[in-house]
């Protein structure tokens, strides 16, 4: 049997439900050769509640959301100064369109690129560009919209 | 003036939401965090957590000096103080969970 034909047996009996692939637990990357060995044992001859400790284990020794997160909070730092210009020009004005303007200046400034939309997408799209380019962290297109999207929906939280 | 804190916080939760939608996939943490006859409740619930373990997360950051400066927590560090944010969560008792 292989190891995730038995993580599928790894199941929620008490609620009668399937559980998750290996892959859903450990995140698509996979695992290391070690905690593989560590889970195929836990799965081997385990309780339930060894298994679930073991997959909590590997989850957290494994699954790449760390490193997305990473990606995040540095984008997040990178994008302060953009985001804290909209939240002064939104706190003067009252109006949500000067804090736009200011949260557009301020990308341009900071990125070095024309914005050709004054959304909050858009400055969030470049504000993470930034980032990308100023860390150097790699990431994946959709790991970047993820963010962009995260950062979009901060902004629009704080101009409100 | 929303702060620097406070801004990561709002950009780090929805994946810090991901990685305990995905802790809470296994039965030990569901039975003990989660209600399963409500959905409504276990919505609110991981909302709830969520709330907390990203809140303690950036709590640490900023105490080592890596939120409110220029200086960025290096990658390794940043893992283990997410990975302790979200353990002390899920092993503290309720009535301190705070």
């Amino acid at each position: 049997m292989d190891i995730d034909d038995r993580a599928v047996g790894f199941t929620l009996m008490s609620e009668g439900r399937r559980g998750p692939h290996l892959w859903e637990i450990a995140g698509k990357r996979g695992i290391s050769k070690g905690d593989k060995a560590k889970l195929e044992d836990a799965l081997k001859t385990g309780s339930a509640k060894a298994v679930a400790a073991g997959a909590v284990a590997v989850v957290a020794a494994t699954n790449p959301v760390i490193a997305n997160l990473y990606f995040a909070y540095q984008a997040a730092k990178y994008a302060y100064p953009i985001a804290k210009a909209g939240i002064e020009a939104k706190v003067e004005s009252g109006d949500n369109t000067k804090a736009l303007e200011a949260m557009e200046k301020k990308t341009i400034e900071q990125t070095g690129k024309v914005i050709v939309d004054t959304t909050v997408e858009a400055i969030s799209d470049a504000a993470v560009d930034g980032a990308f380019q100023a860390t150097g962290v790699a990431v994946s297109a959709s790991v970047k919209k993820f963010v962009s999207a995260a950062i979009s929906e901060a902004i629009e939280e704080v101009i409100q | 003036m929303t702060s620097e804190e406070k801004w990561v916080q709002k950009v780090l939760r929805s994946m810090v939401k991901h990685e305990v939608q995905t802790a809470l996939m296994t039965q030990e943490l569901s039975q003990k965090f989660l209600i399963r006859s409500d959905t409504k409740a276990i919505d609110q619930e991981i909302e709830i957590i969520t709330d907390k373990i990203t809140k303690r997360f950036v709590a640490k950051l900023k105490a080592k000096g890596y939120i409110g400066t220029d200086s960025n927590a290096p990658a390794k560090e940043f893992r283990t103080m997410f990975l302790e944010a979200k353990d002390e969560y899920f092993a503290t008792p309720e009535s301190s969970r705070e």
